[in-house]
């Protein structure tokens, strides 16, 4: 599903140029649930940003799904981020003006579904983050666990072949980032949804297929 | 709807800024609705210049002597209006009237100053008084010299305390007239055909100007149709380039015979070629507008900026989720026009204020005023213009954000 091919991503300024990522090489198959870790700054999350095609690389080739992606234009990758793959942040990212319902329904507007739709689709996904009940609670209403769980339903609102997470658990207690951790287990297990997350909790990783191991920009065994 | 209620909450989220700059929109668009509104009365009017479409008025002229020392300018005079330009053949009908000049009547005892406004009888062909009562002088008692006179409604009530004035005797300049007609009031806008009492020129005491080729009054064409405007503008060339003057060492003439934009082009560029730059005035109408937009467009965009700046975890979350660049153009733009547009509905109703305010104040004597759909159309396509104005560069700014960097802001 994701093949990676000697990718390289270097930020340059006048004065220093930083390697965020080199010689990167990655095949993740359809169906697994990897997670990414590694210390601060190595690059965990430029490596998410890639595959998730909100950020180009500066060298390599990317294929997503037998495709390559890596120089696609703008509107042709947002077309791309909007079909197959969904987001969360670690800080959850939801619109504070907007109210469950439209926060959830986002990637449905930019895909030209109607109303109806919308509304059956919405409740699908709040049903399976067990937040049927707070659909017109706005953000500020809702716990930390609950608003991730919130931001969890948008990103599978429109049913993702390709899930991306950054350190999802990373600002809830052990107690909600367990429950955010069933729920991407279940996703995993009951449509073979694709997840790549990236979590600085060993007891977290344990739980995933498998883990991958950044070091300043490498990937290490 | 979904960007409907969006913008209500951001913008109760900065209450104080959403006021300062919605009250700079509406402001702003009050007056120039009351502007456009005053434009457009000017250029289509309701009363007696009702005709503009079909009418040109031949009034300024420049008389240069043949060493070129002497140059008069100055508005027709009646020899050349009667003597030259009544026998032209394209116009449908002509008509001669003089400017408005101020006359004291101490009949109700107390001073009123009236606008009186001497005329042949053809006058009444062409601009469209409102006889509320009695009927006009013809030409007939023009020729005559009847010391005839018509009032409208407002002379009627300030000399005499009542409209049932006819055949009651008024005062002009030591003469004895017979009132014979009561019109409706003209508007101030309508300064062509503006009076408010009319009387037959050969009535008047000095004759002296029957002999003048540059004056003081104005020549009134109709036309048959709109196709023979610009016939009836040649053949007024033509006449200008061949009169023949009373005194001779004067040689050259010009002007030309203009409708009422032209004739405001006239005004303010100066200038006696036969064309006028009514082009422009309107692109130097359009620049001041533009202008005048400029200050509340400005910070209306600095208020975009900062909401741009504070939402920028919102853009970030919207192009993850496959919003394209033009998507959030659109919806920034959306919002925009949003606010722009309750600006407009609010600097609306001050326009109404504003103008009924102007027509009770009795700054301009009978000011009378129209909304209507072409108002309204140009209303909504200034509201537009602002909106997009204000809205396209912060827009265009916010589009290009990198989602990456948008979302590393912690905004919420
Ligand atoms: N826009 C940028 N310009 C310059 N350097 C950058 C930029 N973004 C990231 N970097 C650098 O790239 C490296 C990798 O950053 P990245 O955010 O991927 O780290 P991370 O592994 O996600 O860290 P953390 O665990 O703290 O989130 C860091 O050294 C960082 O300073
Ligand atoms: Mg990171």
């Amino acid at each position: 599903m994701i093949e990676l091919n000697d990718i390289e991503k270097a930020y340059r300024t006048e004065r220093i140029e930083t390697i965020a990522l080199q010689s990167i090489q990655l095949k993740i198959h359809k169906g697994q649930f990897v997670s990414i870790m590694g210390p601060s700054g190595c690059g965990k999350s430029t490596l998410l940003n890639i595959l998730g095609l909100l950020d180009k690389p500066s060298k390599g080739n990317y294929l997503l799904d037998g495709q390559a992606v890596n120089q696609l234009p703008s509107k042709k990758s947002a077309q791309t981020r909007n079909q197959k793959i969904g987001f969360i942040f670690q800080s959850f990212h939801l619109i504070p003006d907007l109210n469950v319902m439209d926060n959830v329904e986002i990637p449905l507007l930019y895909r030209g579904v109607g109303r109806q739709e919308r509304m059956r689709l919405v409740a699908e996904a709040l049903d399976r983050v067990q937040l049927s009940a707070r659909v017109h609670h706005y953000p500020n209403q809702l716990s930390g666990g609950q608003q991730q769980r919130v931001a969890i339903a948008r990103a599978i609102v429109g049913k993702p072949e390709l899930l991306l997470a950054d350190e999802p658990t990373g600002n809830l207690d052990s107690h909600m980032g367990n429950e955010v951790m069933d729920i991407l287990k279940e996703l995993n297990r009951d449509h073979q949804t694709t997840i790549v997350m990236v979590t600085h909790d060993e007891h977290q990783a344990k739980k995933t297929d498998a883990i991958l191991r950044l070091f300043d920009g490498r990937l290490v065994a | 709807m979904h960007s409907f209620k969006l913008l209500l909450k951001v913008l109760a989220r900065r209450k104080f800024f959403t006021l300062v700059n919605l009250f700079g929109i509406s402001f702003t668009l009050m007056v120039l609705l009351v502007g456009t509104t005053l434009f457009e009365n000017f250029l289509f009017p309701r009363g007696p210049e009702k005709r503009s479409d079909l009418m040109l008025v031949a009034q300024r002229l420049e008389m240069t002597n043949d060493d070129n020392t002497t140059t008069w300018t100055s508005d027709a005079g009646y020899y050349f209006l009667d003597r030259f330009v009544r026998p032209m053949k394209t116009p449908h009908k002509f008509a001669i009237m003089g400017n408005a000049t101020t006359v004291m009547n101490y009949q109700s005892g107390a001073k009123v100053e009236l606008a009186m406004r001497p005329a042949d009888g053809n006058i009444w062909d062409i601009l469209d008084y409102q006889f509320l009562a009695g009927g006009p002088f013809s030409e007939a008692q023009n020729q005559a010299a009847a010391q005839v006179a018509i009032v409208s409604r407002g002379t009627a009530e300030t000399v005499f305390g009542t409209d049932q004035v006819l055949g009651k005797s008024l005062e002009i300049n030591g003469l004895v007239y017979e009132v014979i007609g009561v019109v409706q009031n003209v508007s101030r806008l309508e300064s062509r055909a503006y009076g408010e009492v009319w009387v037959p020129i050969n009535s008047l005491k000095d004759q002296s100007f029957k002999d003048k080729i540059v004056d003081d009054f104005l020549g009134f064409f109709l036309a048959e149709k709109a196709s023979d405007l610009p016939l009836i503008k040649d053949e007024y060339d033509e006449v200008i380039k061949n009169v023949v003057f009373p005194d001779p060492s004067f040689t050259v003439l010009r002007g030309g015979a203009d409708n009422k934009i032209e004739m405001m082009a006239r005004s303010v560029f100066g200038g006696y070629e036969k064309e006028t730059q009514a082009g422009q005035l309107l692109g130097v109408i359009l620049g001041l507008v533009l202008l005048f937009m400029t200050l509340p467009a400005i910070n209306l965009m600095n208020l975009n900026t900062s909401r741009i700046m504070e939402r920028s975890s919102e853009i970030g979350v919207r192009k993850a989720f496959g919003a394209t660049t033009w998507d959030l153009m659109k919806q920034l733009l959306r919002e925009n026009l949003l606010l722009t547009t309750l600006g407009g509905l609010v600097g609306l109703l001050l326009a109404v204020l504003v103008l009924s305010l102007i027509a009770s104040s009795q700054i301009f004597p009978y000011f009378e005023w129209h909304l209507n759909f072409r108002v309204f159309l140009a209303g909504f396509f200034l509201v537009c213009v602002f909106g997009l104005y204000s809205g396209l560069y912060p827009a265009f700014n916010m589009s290009r954000l990198e989602v990456v960097s948008s979302l590393k802001r912690r905004a919420l």
